[in-house]
């Protein structure tokens, strides 16, 4: 009963916020496109159209075509696949991984939380960006690599989260008292400690997501993103780069999508952190 | 004062051994090594005596402990591609990143903080809702796709700002800052976006404080209650937002040094990485995190500086 | 305007309203807020929390942020000035110099980033104009008139070092710091433990004793009131509802809330177990109930008082009262003795 009032408190919260609701409404349509892709377009993201090369934005080639004469919008349909597969792929890795270290660090102390700890440290002090690339290049070009490599970069921004406030929930009188009626920690740690801190960690993951869409372009942008043929946004970005004088359709639109879609994730984030009431620092 | 900062940097050592360890075993573990780079048309026995003269046949923590304990020398070892010692390469190198991110911080702090206080002080009004939707503009934006606007707009339709290029800051200053206006606006701008909201949040948190009252019922005018009473307790959460963000702009910087063909760090550690270069590889992500790990020190430090209670709790 | 003000007074409220925004609408949360000081003496504000107390008082000072704060009616007279019409510039030498306030929270009512001594001669130096030597022999000796020990020492403690009662000790030397003539106390030990809230007590009371300081008590507890006070205001629900001198209101108490809250409380004596209660809370702002608003909880409520809200009248000798039945409970009481 309480829960059920708390919870339509948090939603009649979040659906006030209007950037809340336009967050949730781009996400929700991105995934649409995510999930449908190029089926959405009467075009086929791979045809090349010699004659139709360099084609400017028209109702014909809604985003104007490419250097082979691809449309772009179908492209773009196409790409939105993998940036979104990216970004969830590699949010669900940081996600499991860092909230499982930050639990087991928090709840249980002692030298397995130094090692840890310092071990996140040191992951936290290399640059996003040259991590992922280190870690790629070491396991190679595949998507499922890219998911590891964008996810691991961000296991400590989860770790940290979490790790703090099982810390302060572990002192929490109701989990003294689970633990002194002979719960097992693992029962204290999935019925108690985890639940309590089930509104940070969804902010915390939206944010992420925004995170590793920009870091996925970024990759790609430097040519060591996912592996041709995929071709997500940043990619695009890259291969539209050299053509920017000649189509520079070609960057704008890939850039619009990624802006649009970590807009929407901020947004979302933004509405749920009111909504749910938690406090995350900006970074 | 002394006794904490000395604890502080004596803490990095344990970090910075870890890192070194996470970054020699990446490299370890990627397929082949260097004398895969000589490519196919070479025989056995040279990829063999390339392996010897490189060192590359001894057993991992032997090369571990010559590449640490040469490090701590100050030499970085060689380019396996031109043979070249790699001090040499970073010392030409690292000035242009550290050009590129001091003045984007510089840019970013200097503009981020002004705005978010105003915003916070002049709250729901015109220049609040304009400094936070360009705030939060600025917060999703791609760093290197707004380098690509910027090019389009200012070098490609305008023709005011060279696209591309470097020159050195002690050859003619006005033509390296026209080749590095660009790329530091590009690479700031998440950076003061990001320190621009956390400065409103804090100033408004900030402002809520009972302190902030007693100051007022005191009868200090606003702006010792702003300067004064309210900034260096807000400071405390921008430093650390600052701190954090810094080690992003290095990893912005290799996007951005892309995008601006700039003969920096960030560049050499893309290019090294598909030349499979890895002693320089190596190297050069040493040092970037090495920096890091110095910032985050340093902000530690400040943080001391600025807050009483921390440095109270630490002399314990 | 001027000659209207009660020249008995140090500083009178006149008919204030004040009035918060709920959803975009200002709507009033004191409403008519009339009484007075008098040079010298302590006088007690009591109610319930969201009775409006505080609200008037930082009126007072005008520290409610506005937006979302409004004043809609009224005027605050201090020396013949209403406070209400001064600049900014005008009402910034008035605080922490002629009015000075102390509040609940000692623990996060001073800077954590800077020493008391800082933050004690800062006031000082403002209003007095002292240089900073003198300023600090200044801060040294209000800090033992408070009662703190090794006062030049603690001019170089950070807040955090200190406990909650000297952080208390620290805010009232620093509002006495530049001799007010007008102390707002904003329930200042609430957030105090019983010993402690009984030495800031007592040393209020001699403070007024000895510098004839006039002092504003705002508190919900009335065993301070009766521990302290010369007079008393009860608000409730934003509405004064009854003003008398201490003796005349614990020994006859003409409003049915007023003798709610004395049956409220807990007395060494009393033997029943269950400690009387006012049912119900106090309404929200935005929800006020028709007539008096009191009536809904009262026990002596009629259709008359759910129809009119009562007046604030002369109940004889000064002592005032808001409410239709007040001759009803001045009888009960005389027949019970």
């Amino acid at each position: 009963m309480k829960y059920e009032s708390n919870f339509r408190k948090t939603v009649k919260k979040f659906f006030r916020r209007k950037l809340a609701v336009v967050g949730l409404v781009i996400c929700l349509v991105m995934l649409f496109v995510a999930i449908m892709g190029p089926s959405l377009s009467s075009y086929s993201p791979s045809e090349t159209v010699v004659e139709d090369r360099y084609q400017p934005p028209s109702s014909v080639h809604l985003f104007g075509t490419d250097d082979l004469g691809r449309d772009m919008f179908a492209r773009i349909l196409d790409g939105a696949r993998i940036t979104v597969a990216v970004g969830v792929g590699s949010t669900c890795i940081a996600l499991v991984a860092g909230t499982l270290l930050g639990l087991l660090a928090g709840f249980f102390g002692g030298v397995f939380d130094t090692v840890i700890s310092c071990f996140m440290d040191a992951l936290w002090a290399f640059p996003a960006i040259i991590l992922a690339l280190a870690i790629n290049t070491v396991l190679g070009p595949s998507l499922l690599n890219i998911f590891i490599a964008i996810g691991v970069v961000y296991i400590p921004d989860f770790f940290r989260i979490v790790r703090s406030r099982t810390i302060t929930i572990r002192e929490l009188e109701y989990v003294i008292g689970a633990r002194a009626i002979g719960q097992n920690s693992i029962s204290i740690l999935w019925h108690y400690v985890l639940p309590n801190m089930s509104s940070t960690l969804i902010v915390q993951t939206t944010l992420c997501c925004a995170k590793a869409v920009i870091a996925e372009a970024s990759l790609s942008f430097l040519g060591l993103g996912v592996p041709l043929p995929m071709a997500s946004w940043g990619s695009m970005l890259k291969s539209g780069y050299p053509l920017l004088e000649r189509a520079p359709w070609l960057s704008l639109f890939p850039g619009i999508c990624i802006m649009l879609l970590v807009l929407g994730l901020n947004f979302l984030g933004d509405g749920l952190r009111d909504a749910l009431d938690v406090r995350i620092r900006d970074d | 004062m002394a006794k904490k900062i000395v604890r502080k940097v004596l803490l990095m050592l344990p970090v910075l051994f870890l890192v070194s360890i996470i970054l020699f075993t990446l490299m370890e573990v990627l397929p082949g090594d260097a004398a895969y780079g000589l490519g196919s048309d070479v025989s056995d026995e040279y990829i063999q005596q390339f392996r010897e003269e490189h060192g590359l046949d001894k057993p991992a923590y032997v090369r571990y402990l010559d590449w640490v304990t040469n490090m701590l020398k100050g030499d970085f070892g060689v380019s396996l591609i031109s043979g070249l010692p790699i001090i040499d390469r970073i010392k030409v190198r690292f000035p242009v990143t550290l050009e590129l991110t001091l003045l984007s911080m510089i840019v970013a702090v200097v503009i981020a903080i002004p705005a978010g206080i105003l915003s916070a002080v002049k709250r729901n009004t015109l220049p609040d809702y304009l400094t936070s939707v360009l705030a939060m503009v600025g917060v999703t934006i791609p760093p290197f796709w707004l380098g690509m606007l910027m090019v389009l707009l200012f070098s490609i339709t305008l023709g005011w700002l060279p696209a591309s290029g470097y020159v050195e800051l002690t050859e003619s200053v006005s033509e390296n800052l026209t080749r590095m206006i660009m790329p530091a606006l590009a690479l700031g701008t998440q950076f003061a976006a990001t320190v621009t909201r956390q400065t409103r949040s804090a100033f408004l948190e900030t402002l809520d404080q009972d302190y902030i009252v007693t100051a007022k019922a005191k009868g200090l005018p606003q702006r010792v209650v702003i300067w004064k009473h309210a900034l260096r307790n807000a400071l405390i959460p921008i430093v650390t937002t600052i701190g954090m963000q810094t080690g992003r702009l290095f990893g912005g910087a290799v996007v951005i040094e892309t995008v601006f063909t700039l003969p920096g760090i960030g560049r050499e550690i893309v290019n090294s990485i598909l030349l499979r270069d890895y002693p320089v590889v190596m190297a050069l992500i040493m040092i970037v995190a090495f920096i890091v790990i110095v910032i985050n020190t340093l902000i530690d430090i400040i943080h001391g500086l600025i807050d009483p209670r921390i440095s109270q709790s630490q002399q314990r | 305007m001027k000659q209207e003000t009660n020249q008995e007074y140090l500083l009178e409220i006149k008919d204030l309203t004040t009035a918060f925004l709920f959803d975009g609408k200002p709507v009033p949360v004191t409403v008519n807020v009339s009484y007075g000081i008098k040079k010298g003496e302590i006088l007690g504000i009591v109610g319930e929390s969201g009775s409006g107390k505080s609200v008037t008082v930082k009126s007072v000072l005008r520290l409610l942020p506005s937006p979302p704060s409004s004043i809609l009616n009224g005027e605050i007279y201090f020396h013949g000035q209403n406070l209400l019409t001064l600049k900014e510039k005008e009402m910034q030498k008035i605080r922490g110099n002629k009015i000075s306030m102390i509040f609940q929270e000692p623990m996060t009512s001073l800077n954590p980033v800077y020493t008391c001594g800082n933050q004690i001669t800062e006031t000082i130096m403002l209003h007095q104009h002292l240089s900073k030597e003198e300023a600090l022999k200044k801060a040294a000796r209000m800090l033992d008139l408070v009662g703190i020990p090794a006062p030049e020492s603690r001019l170089k403690s950070y807040p955090h070092q200190l406990s909650g009662g000297m952080r208390q000790r620290v805010m009232i030397a620093m509002a006495l710091s530049c001799e007010p003539e007008l102390l707002i106390a904003d329930e200042p030990t609430t957030a105090l433990d019983p010993t402690i809230q009984a030495q800031i007590i007592t040393l209020i009371k001699e403070l007024r004793d000895s510098i004839g300081l006039s002092v504003m008590y705002i508190t919900h507890d009335l065993a301070v009131v009766a521990e302290i006070c010369d007079r008393v205001v009860v608000m409730y629900a934003g509405m004064v509802m009854e003003i008398a001198e201490i003796r005349d209101l614990f020994h006859a108490p003409l409003h049915p809330y007023t003798q709610g809250l004395m049956q409220a409380m807990p007395r060494i004596n009393q033997q029943s177990e269950m400690l009387y209660n006012i049912p119900g809370m106090v309404p929200h702002a935005t929800q006020m109930p028709t007539g008096c608003r009191f009536q809904p909880r009262c026990p002596y409520a009629t259709e008359v008082c759910s129809q009119a809200c009562p007046e604030l009248v002369d109940a004889g000798d000064g002592h005032m009262v808001r409410c239709f039945h007040y001759e009803k409970l001045r009888k009960e009481r005389v027949q019970n003795g």
